[in-house]
């Protein structure tokens, strides 16, 4: 966990300038480091990443009134979260994460079009690139706490499982079971 | 025979709305299909709850009450094998000397009762789960690609999960549509003709089945 301080501070700067690039990659980045570790806090981390990173290329949510209302409070509440991690009080972290996501999620109910919300998206979108890196299905969807449902239907319709690997074909599978029955 | 499902496969399945074809399949082939309790909660009690996926699991749990499918808890001998699973499969890869989670409760639980039931048979849609049962080894290599990273595996740990599962078949809910459909018992839901049986195979994949254009396109003869 030692780097935890570091890498909301990365956020933060990215969000403050804002570099929405690096934010996407940091979301990426941070997510790798989480499944290594099967670490739900820098899962969340991540998320939190990638969902300001989204924001930041919403024109109608950037130009709203209340925007730099919303802004300020997640730059203070990412403040308070580093001041936390260096304290190494991780629940604390994870309070201030909280504020975060609540902020992103009130802006999201206030102006997103989708159904399903910006954040959810951000479960679904960083727990199938769990799984692209090898995790199970299930697993990549613990690690981020997207809904196994939802994070099946979006692979499908993802090139994942276009990717040549040894395997075994219908047919051949279809011979093996057979076999057995017998 | 008793077959055991994830919940890959049935989600697969029932987004299909081919699922009626297990109840035939069970009567034709003599077949008894089996779930989990957490699979159970993934496929029915946690998405009956969400308006968008309520009807898929709907259909899975008129199964259950018809008893189409079993909902078998694991016993204690199970549950520690799939503690056992845990430490196996959970500590096969390493990341600087760190072991990388790859399997969920869920997923260990379904190999767990595989060996419960007495059974060789799997049906399991998601790519990891099935690489471990069948190549062990392949997933260090796909991990190595995806992270740039070194990967090191435990040898003893692959070892032991390959004779674990050296006599387990896993099917995906692709291979269960394609047996469906040479044993008719797709009768009434889809025509007997090649191209119904490649549009129920995309149903498949495009609900989630890892299964690649190119195996579909080999199976029904268009390659």
């Amino acid at each position: 966990m030692n780097n935890v301080k570091e890498l909301v501070a990365q956020v933060k700067d990215a969000f403050s300038k804002p570099d929405i690039v690096r934010l996407k990659k940091l979301g990426n980045h941070i997510l790798n480091l989480a499944g290594f570790d099967n670490n739900k806090l820098l899962a969340k981390i991540s998320l939190i990443a990638y969902c300001l990173h989204k924001l930041l290329t919403k024109e109608h949510i950037v130009t709203n009134k209340n925007w730099n209302s919303v802004r300020n409070s997640i730059l203070r509440n990412l403040e308070k979260g580093m001041k936390e991690a260096e304290e190494k009080d991780f629940k604390r972290l994870e309070k201030q994460l909280e504020a975060v996501i609540k902020d992103v999620q009130g802006i999201d109910s206030d102006l997103g079009y989708f159904l399903t919300g910006l954040f959810d998206k951000a479960k679904i979108k960083l727990a199938s690139r769990a799984y692209v890196l090898g995790l199970s299905m299930g697993q990549a969807a613990e690690l981020t706490g997207a809904d196994k449902k939802q994070l099946q239907s979006y692979i499908a319709n993802t090139v994942i499982h276009e990717e040549k690997l040894p395997q075994i074909g219908i047919a051949k599978r279809l011979e093996k079971f057979k076999k057995i029955m017998k | 025979m008793n077959i055991v499902f994830d919940a890959s496969s049935l989600i697969s399945i029932s987004q299909t709305c081919l699922i009626k074809c297990l109840a035939d399949l069970r009567k034709k082939l003599g077949l008894d299909f089996f779930v989990s309790p957490t699979v159970f909660r993934e496929v029915v009690s946690k998405p009956i709850k969400i308006k968008r996926f309520a009807l898929n699991a709907v259909r899975v749990n008129e199964l259950v009450e018809q008893q189409e499918i079993v909902v078998e808890a694991l016993n204690p001998e199970s549950e520690d094998l799939r503690h056992e699973l845990d430490k196996i499969c959970n500590n096969m890869f390493f990341a600087k000397n760190k072991p990388i989670r790859i399997m969920q409760t869920g997923e260990l639980e379904a190999l767990a009762l595989l060996r419960q039931l007495n059974s060789k048979v799997l049906v399991v849609d998601e790519r990891t789960a099935r690489m471990l049962i069948e190549n062990p080894f392949s997933i260090r290599s796909l991990m190595e690609r995806r992270h740039h990273k070194k990967i090191r595996e435990d040898t003893q740990k692959l070892k032991e999960a390959r004779e674990m599962f050296s006599e387990t078949i896993v099917l995906r809910s692709v291979e269960l549509i394609a047996l469906a459909f040479e044993t008719n018992a797709l009768a009434g839901q889809i025509e007997n003709t090649r191209d119904a049986l490649e549009a129920a195979l995309y149903a498949a994949k495009f609900s989630g089945c890892s299964v690649s254009f190119e195996e579909i396109q080999e199976f029904v003869g268009k390659k």
